[in-house]
């Protein structure tokens, strides 16, 4: 499982200035898997999103895509190699209508027509509300453009940081059914969730952070009943 | 009938008639006004689509105007040869330009270092005589076509009507793909569209070559035109011209772009009869404009019919 990773993280260090927030981390994602990262406010699960995607550059560690070093590549190369990476604040182009959005998607690699059929697929609201100015969308319907955009160049892996973070309960349900559906499909997800239940609702495995380190970690299929384990490795 | 943006070709086809009906004054006005079409279209690349705060525009004007001055003047190259080379010269001044934004300079830091460029490019017009004429200036022979001198307005006209129709459309389809989507997100949001892998360095040189092309094969029409240069002709005066061009007519519209030319150029003229009041009559229509039309006139006439609703005038 772990040599014919898609991503593999190891020995990870990185942080901001002089402060390391990640201590050693190590983490893979096999083909067609999702993978969550869960932990306490401040456990490091955001900034090994940003380290994988390039926006951070890590002191010590290898990342591997496919078993190919990405580690310190910059952004754009990193895209390039199939990393995309939905932050939380989206990232949208706000004055710009929803396929405008869509389409700078794949404006490095990827197909538009096929990449909007897709996303489109996924999201049939947007389709209808495709030339609509992003800023004039609610959150849910932001976050559904952010999520089809990501996927409009075909990535390798897709990092998710907090999809359902401030969302109505229906919205929450709603891109959770879009990530069950793209599971189905095959897309290969590492995903930062404070919402548990979806997160362990959609996820193959999981691994719990706490001070950059990487405490705990299973098969969601084991979990049985209750999740209070999980949320005493979390926070206790 | 529904209508749709085919009916844009009526116009350079009615223009075509136009010089049945002006004199060769008004003639020489309407050429002047396709000059600034090509102009505001250039500038509009990097100040409308872009969204940089750059005024380099007078720098690429001129070093356009002086290139295909000098390469008629020292080189013996007959001007419509000399359009293109004008065009690339201009682009190659766009490179240089683009240098303090690749450097993360930005609003009214670029803006004053780009200002700093046009003035530092007025300096070397008055500091190079032998090439320039320095600031007696440098007069233009009589433009060429394949042979032929184009000695009236009217020839001039035909000529400037097929580069003006060329190079709107040539912009125009840049600015509908995948580079105009480019130069949107970054305008947009430059640290987002970083985020989906546009490389953004290399957009902005291309924004700024494109724009110093356009606008340097604006310079060729303009030594064409005219007939001489002198370095005045490339002031503070001129981009203040340019930059209301682009104002009134909308920033970020091609149809703006030609719309502007119109109203800024012919303002001046109709009261031409009446000495001191043509500059007052300009300023009055700028404010006006700008007061009651923020978006400029593009944006009146997108209200009219959705066909003049640019995709790239944005609600701000």
């Amino acid at each position: 499982m772990d040599a014919d990773a898609r991503l593999k993280v190891s020995g990870l260090v990185a942080g901001y200035g002089g402060n390391d927030v990640l201590r050693g981390v190590g983490l893979h994602v096999g083909e067609a898997e999702i993978v969550s990262l869960l932990g306490a406010n401040g456990s490091g699960k955001s900034t090994i999103l940003n380290t994988i995607s390039g926006f951070l550059r890590p002191k010590e560690g290898r990342i591997d895509l496919d078993g190919r070093s990405i580690g310190g590549l910059s952004p754009h190369r990193t895209f390039r190699r199939g990393v995309v990476q939905v932050s939380q604040a989206r990232d949208l182009f706000g004055d710009l209508a929803v396929e405008e959005n869509l389409k700078l998607g794949c404006i490095i690699q990827g197909d538009e027509r096929l990449g909007l059929d897709q996303a489109f697929e996924y999201f049939p609201r947007l389709a209808d509300r495709r030339g609509q100015i992003v800023s004039t969308m609610s959150g849910g319907e932001q976050q559904m453009v952010a999520i089809g955009r990501a996927l409009m160049s075909q990535p390798r892996i897709l990092l998710l940081d907090e999809p359902s973070g401030g969302l109505s309960p229906r919205f929450v349900e709603e891109i959770a059914n879009i990530m069950h559906r793209m599971k189905a499909d095959g897309v290969t997800m590492l995903l930062v969730e404070q919402n548990m239940r979806l997160a362990l609702e959609i996820s193959d495995r999981y691994l719990i952070l706490r001070d950059g380190q990487v405490v705990d970690a299973g098969s969601t299929a084991d979990i049985e009943g209750s999740h209070d384990d999980i949320v005493r490795a979390i926070y206790l | 009938m529904k209508l749709t943006r085919s009916v844009f070709w009526l116009l350079p086809i009615a223009a075509l008639a136009l010089p049945l009906l002006v004199n060769p004054y008004h003639q020489y006005v309407v050429n002047l006004i396709l000059v600034y079409v090509v102009v505001g279209v250039g500038f509009n690349i990097v100040v409308g689509n872009l969204g940089q705060l750059a005024f380099s525009n007078v720098a690429f004007f001129g070093i356009g105007a002086y290139a295909s001055a000098i390469f008629t003047t020292q080189l013996g190259i007959p001007w419509w040869l000399t359009v293109i080379p004008a065009g690339v010269v201009g682009a190659i001044a766009g490179c240089a330009a683009s240098i303090p934004a690749l450097r993360g300079v930005r609003l009214f830091y670029l803006a004053i270092m780009t200002l700093a460029f046009g003035e530092l490019m007025r300096w070397s017009y008055i500091r190079t005589p032998a090439l320039t004429g320095g600031s007696m200036g440098l007069t233009v022979p009589p433009a060429e076509l394949f042979g032929w001198v184009l000695e009236s307005e009217t020839q001039k006209f035909y000529v400037f009507l097929v580069i003006v129709v060329v190079i709107v459309v040539a912009v125009s389809r840049i600015l509908e793909s995948r580079i105009g989507r480019a130069f949107l997100s970054i305008k947009n949001d430059e640290r987002a569209a970083a985020a989906m892998a546009v490389p953004t360095g290399r957009y902005f040189v291309l924004a700024f070559a494109l724009s110093g092309f356009v606008v340097g094969i604006g310079g060729s029409m303009y030594a064409a035109l005219v007939g001489h240069l002198s370095p005045e002709a490339f002031d503070l005066v001129q981009l203040i011209l340019h930059f209301a061009i682009i104002m009134v007519g909308g920033l970020g519209s091609l149809v703006g772009s030609i719309l502007g030319a119109v109203l800024i150029t012919a303002t001046p003229e109709l009261f031409r009869d009446w000495p001191g009041f043509e500059e007052l009559m300009f300023g009055i229509v700028i404010v006006i404009v700008i007061l009651f039309l923020p978006r400029g006139l593009a944006s009146l006439l997108a209200r009219v019919h959705p066909i003049f609703k640019d995709r790239y005038l944005r609600e701000d």
